[in-house]
């Protein structure tokens, strides 16, 4: 199992770069994840601004949000979602967002 | 004729008989296991699928396995037809009327035969005993099957050359030992390889796959 | 890793009678031909190479025939005579809580079920069908990887295998009419739901529908350019994802196929097209039936035989210049190896795109990506699986194309992440996706 140094503490991920424990997520933890997982050195305003809108759902109802929610919510456009994170909504935005690993053909 | 080669030959047929009975035997115990009845629509055809399976999938350049191991797959084909021509050999023995009709083989094509299937049988054995993975996989029986049907072929081979009377009697005890071992050892895809090979051949052909089509670039 | 202690816990727990029920139905996966197969590898270790996972890592838990022995000891000590006599003679093993967890390391952790060792395989033991009657049994004890039976338990429970509501699924079905109305400039481009008596129902992966979609408007858009007369069915029915097929538990591979087959007999559609997906191919066109043991009035198609007919029968028509880039194909094991159809989606690319390179080696002797026989579902086996992977990405490397097009869900999400761990930098589309872009819609505006 991966780990990854946050702020001096050991922090677990799974076997795919996913929090281990999807609670202890927060916006500092985010940034780490997005250099780490996702070679992304800095986050833009669109790139938070799809993660919260990830995160609160997840808060709210414990799944990751449709694409389409996620455009909604968010006000970023489809294709945008793609370019901002190149792992795509499910390994890269629902990871930096503290998810788990959504189930199947992901 | 002495006695002891009367018991010999009355040896071999029990040998052979038994195993032809209990491969016949084992094959009832698979067909046992019952027939899968298939519901899907087929794409192909299983007789077709089967005829390629036993013919062209079975050439040099059909498969990566073989093209990636040419020399395998010469020793493998040379010790089978050694095999198989130390058994037409036993054939020609048996029935010494036969000799007279096979003489020009028996001095030109068959000692080649046979020396080629003994080179075969011992690298592939020697493969085995020194390429760490094969040797891994292999169980006792491995060893067995080869050196037992290695041993029928090079003595059937030193028959031939020494025409020596106690060698003939050592051969036929080696094939006396090895028909009977035939139902105990892997030696059984004498007739397994057949069956599976139409299966395998049908599944694919029924499914469409094979004879794989021509694709072109 | 709470993974391991789960199904470790569980093999722990296995009483006598467990064991004995589990053999029991091993016993009872196994037909004529399977028994035939268990009687006849010579262990000649010709299979070895011809895998993916011991190409990577040349290791003895890789070789196929080392994955198939720990099964035929088990078959051997338990149903033949010359096993319960003399197993150290052949290597009968009996069925143990030490060779269960060899099955499932071998069988769920090293393998794709992709079928490259049967092609290869010097009597010709599909090997395969034999894996499977081993995940089978270990369903059967309840000894599936936990992530790959959630992926099951969700198509079970929500009629598809990413939980997604009715609503949700409807909205964004809605949401890409709209886009794609605004794409062809059409408002009659439509992605109808629940059309009675459409001659194609179409469904898709449900990954489509959640992360996405826009391969879904690809298919939507080569549709309306054929003047189709198609449907998706609004409730379950429209996923054709079936991971019952890989946990091999045909009971719930076969509840889950019925949503389709339900959708089928409700909208009195003509055909079943299944979208990009290999294993859902294999699974409808396949497996359907047998599971269900039912013959189908109707037939079921890929899409990609679908859009060969339409270029075939000239109702699209493509530009191929508007896809410049090289463009290589990689073949699902599933659609492919296992499924037949091989030349309908190379048909469509060569009229396409421009420059169609085929990988070495292809077709029926593809490599698999990797993310095959649920592979991509098991967290446990990521470093395995990408490691794997690394046999295509050499492949795909080799043929120098910018674009890997592969008309499968599964293997594009393998693609991805071998994209990012091999820094392939290449993109991964649908044939679809290709095909919409190429499309030339000029005629159709003509009439609208």
């Amino acid at each position: 199992m991966a780990t990854i140094d946050f702020n001096g503490a050991t922090v677990e991920l799974n076997e795919e770069g996913f929090l281990v424990d999807p609670n202890i997520w927060n916006e500092e933890l985010a940034k780490v994840l997005a250099k780490h997982e996702e070679g992304l050195d800095e986050l833009t305003e669109e790139h938070w601004a799809v993660i919260k809108f990830i995160r609160s759902y997840y808060e709210e109802k414990q799944s990751a949000p449709m694409v389409r929610a996620v455009c909604k919510g968010s006000g970023i456009r489809l294709q945008q979602v793609y370019d901002l994170f190149p792992s795509g909504p499910a390994k890269g935005a629902c990871k930096l967002a503290g998810l788990p690993k959504p189930d199947g053909c992901v | 004729m002495t006695f002891f080669d009367g018991f010999l030959y009355g040896a071999l047929l029990v040998a052979i008989m038994w195993a032809g009975y209990a491969l016949v035997y084992i094959w009832f115990r698979t067909r046992n296991f019952g027939k899968r009845e298939l519901f899907s629509a087929p794409a192909g055809s299983q007789v077709g699928g089967a005829i390629y399976a036993f013919t062209w999938a079975m050439l040099p350049w059909a498969k990566e396995s073989i093209r990636g191991n040419l020399i395998s797959y010469a020793m493998g084909i040379a010790y089978h037809v050694g095999i198989f021509t130390a058994i037409a050999l036993l054939v020609i023995y048996i029935f010494p009327a036969l000799h007279d009709l096979t003489a020009i083989f028996l001095y030109y094509i068959i000692p080649f035969a046979l020396a080629f299937g003994v080179i075969g049988g011992i690298s592939l054995l020697i493969k085995r005993m020194l390429n760490p993975i094969l040797r891994a996989i292999s169980s006792p029986d491995d060893y067995f099957s080869n050196t037992s049907a290695t041993l029928f072929v090079g003595l059937a081979l030193a028959t031939l050359l020494l025409s020596r009377i106690w060698i003939t009697r050592l051969w036929f005890i080696s094939a006396i030992v090895l028909f009977i071992y035939i139902p105990f050892s892997k030696i059984r895809h004498c007739l397994f390889f057949f069956i599976t090979r139409y299966h395998f051949g049908a599944f694919f052909g029924r499914r469409g796959c094979m004879p794989p089509s021509k694709t072109k670039v | 890793m709470p993974e391991i202690d789960e199904l470790e816990n569980r093999i722990n727990a296995l009483t006598e009678a467990d064991i004995e029920s589990g053999l029991a139905f091993f016993r009872s996966k196994l037909k004529e031909a399977e028994a035939s197969y268990l009687n006849s590898c010579v262990r000649c270790g010709l299979c070895a190479n011809s895998c993916h996972y011991y190409r990577a890592t040349p290791e003895l838990e890789n070789v196929p025939v080392r994955k198939l022995g720990y099964i035929v000891a088990t078959f051997k000590a338990s149903f033949t005579s010359l096993g319960r006599i003399a197993p150290g003679l052949v290597n009968a093993k009996p069925f143990t809580r030490e060779i269960i967890r060899c099955w499932i390391d071998s069988v769920f952790g090293r393998c794709s079920l992709c079928g490259r060792c049967s092609i290869n395989c010097t009597i010709g033991i599909p090997l395969p069908s034999l894996f499977r009657a081993a995940r089978a049994t270990l369903a059967s004890m309840d000894l599936v990887p936990l992530d790959l039976q959630a992926t099951v338990n969700n198509s079970l429970k929500y009629g598809n295998n990413m939980a997604i509501e009715q609503e949700e699924w409807i909205e964004t079905v809605e949401w890409i009419e709209e886009e794609l109305q605004a794409e062809v400039e059409d408002q009659n481009a439509k992605l109808p739901l629940d059309k009675i008596g459409a001659k194609y129902l179409f469904t898709v992966n449900p990954r489509e529908a959640k992360f996405f979609p826009l391969s879904l408007q690809a298919s939507a858009k080569v549709f309306w350019a054929a003047k189709e007369n198609w449907t998706m069915a609004k409730d379950v029915g429209w996923d054709l994802t079936n991971y019952g097929l890989f946990n091999c538990n045909d009971d719930q591979a076969g509840t889950i196929f019925k949503n389709m087959a339900t959708a089928m007999d409700r909208l009195k559609c003509e055909t079943l097209v299944i979208g990009e997906c290999g294993h859902g191919y294999q699974s409808a066109r396949w497996m359907g039936p047998e599971w269900l043991k039912a013959h189908f009035p109707y037939p079921v198609v890929s899409f990609l035989e679908v859009m060969d007919e339409y270029l075939e029968q000239d109702k699209i028509k493509v530009d191929k210049t508007k896809n410049q880039q090289i463009v290589t194909l990689h073949d699902p094991c599933n659609l492919v190896r296992h499924g037949g159809i091989v030349e309908p989606q190379r048909r469509v690319l060569r009229q396409s795109v421009e420059h169609f390179v085929e990988m070495s080696p292809y077709g029926h002797e593809n490599f698999c990506c990797g993310g095959g026989g649920g592979q991509l579902s098991m967290s446990k086996y990521t470093a395995r699986r990408m490691n794997a992977g690394g046999v295509k990405a050499r492949q795909i490397a080799d043929t120098m194309a910018k674009i890997v097009a592969t008309p499968c869900h599964n293997c594009v999400d393998q693609l991805m992440e071998l994209n990012k761990e091999y820094s392939l930098k290449i993109q991964i589309k649908t044939v679809a996706e290709l095909v919409a872009n190429a499309l030339v819609l000029t005629s159709r505006k003509d009439k609208t």
